[in-house]
């Protein structure tokens, strides 16, 4: 049963990540239609504008979400795709043992940057 | 229509000795299943030549084989359908072999026997009969026709790279049973279901409903068992029943009554 939950975290993990994703696209790409209707809009790859981002707590939160759910999942997708070209439980939890390292790792770097810059600079 | 010779290029396993290819010619004519080829190869060729069948009509599921790559009954096959002159002959792809085409299914049967393929009875008067609308049986239907031939299991490549996995025909048969209005045994084969080495290890290639004989679609029951372990996870699955009760319903005009006792009862 727990495989089942994995999975169904993958799933959900996916279709969040469209969501968040859709977000810092349009952050990130519709700076020019996005500047017609803000009055106070700060192009999104000055200096000011990633201050303004890295301090806005709902932006924070949302990157280090998605930074989260597309490691997760990601790093699961990974784990099953190599787990087809191993052969032997023993190998196969390895593999899952170095991706759930390698995740949380990355996690706790990507988290440290947001958060850090938020609560030097907030 | 006259005779043509096909040559039937067969993989040889001895136990002990390395897999070896041997070829016959074989005249064949309409209608000649690749079955009836390897029978006429035992009766004027090779003796020897190993494989397993019983029923010749596609209902037993013996004589399961890897037909010019493909798995199939060789009773369902038809030779003239195939365009290539030369069928080559394999036993069973993710199966252990015993000789020649004859594959040990019993890995196959460990698997199907851990789902419990068989009706779990959950709560209901002892007496009662379990009826069963015929929308609840088509719920169902399909995937009861397989016939346990092995050709999914030869296909599937997760199977191929992973011994353990239950692989499609085991997981077709806990479809079956857990979309039944009359079992109650969900709870019992979701543990094996949401095992690491079942259902979200397939990647839905679907070659097992590509050459499943019969048309059972076990991509298909795979995918709605994924839908039900994610939908049980989060207490939204609908159990199947329930069992309709009461009135049987009403006898339809153009059936025949049965005929009455000849022996009055006392």
């Amino acid at each position: 049963m727990r495989e089942t939950k994995y999975w169904a975290l993958n799933l959900l993990a996916g279709l969040l990540i469209l969501v968040l994703l859709a977000q810092h696209m349009a952050v990130m790409q519709l700076d020019g239609w996005l500047e017609k209707w803000l009055a106070d809009w700060i192009p999104p790859l000055s200096w000011p504008g990633l201050v303004e981002r890295g301090t806005n707590l709902i932006q924070m939160v949302s990157y280090v979400l998605l930074l989260g759910l597309g490691l997760f999942h990601g790093f699961y997708g990974l784990n099953k795709i190599l787990a087809e070209f191993i052969q032997g439980d023993q190998k196969r939890r390895i593999i899952r043992l170095g991706c759930t390292v390698m995740g949380i790792l990355l996690f706790v770097v990507g988290t440290t940057v947001t958060v850090g810059f938020y609560l030097v600079n907030g | 229509m006259t005779d043509q010779t096909v040559t039937f290029r067969v993989r040889r396993h001895q136990p002990g000795q390395e897999d070896a290819w041997q070829e016959y010619p074989v005249a064949v004519h309409p209608g000649m299943t690749v079955l009836d080829g390897l029978q006429q190869i035992k009766e004027q060729q090779d003796s020897s030549l190993a494989w397993r069948h019983s029923c010749r009509m596609g209902i037993c599921g013996s004589c399961g084989m890897v037909i010019n790559g493909q798995p199939g009954l060789a009773c369902n096959t038809q030779v003239l359908d195939i365009s290539d002159r030369r069928i080559s002959l394999e036993p069973l792809s993710n199966f252990p072999v015993a000789r020649d085409l004859v594959p040990d299914l019993e890995p196959m049967f460990d698997k199907h026997r851990s789902i419990k393929p068989f009706l779990i009875a959950g709560q209901q008067d002892g007496d009662e009969p379990l009826r069963q609308s015929p929308r609840q049986l088509t719920d169902y239907l399909q995937f009861s026709y397989c016939i346990k031939c092995g050709a999914c299991m030869a296909a599937c490549p997760t199977l191929a790279s992973d011994a353990d996995f239950l692989g499609p025909m085991p997981l077709t048969a806990a479809h079956r049973y857990n979309r039944d209005s009359r079992d109650d045994g969900f709870d019992q084969r979701k543990q094996s279901l949401g095992d690491h080495h079942s259902i979200s290890h397939c990647h839905y290639a679907a070659e097992c409903s590509k050459v499943c004989p019969k048309g059972v679609d076990p991509a298909k029951a795979i995918q709605y068992l994924k839908r039900d372990l994610v939908l049980d996870l989060v207490g939204l699955r609908r159990r199947p029943g329930p069992v309709p009760q009461g009135s049987p319903g009403t006898p339809r005009d153009d059936i025949p009554k049965a005929p009455e006792f000849t022996v009055k009862k006392p």
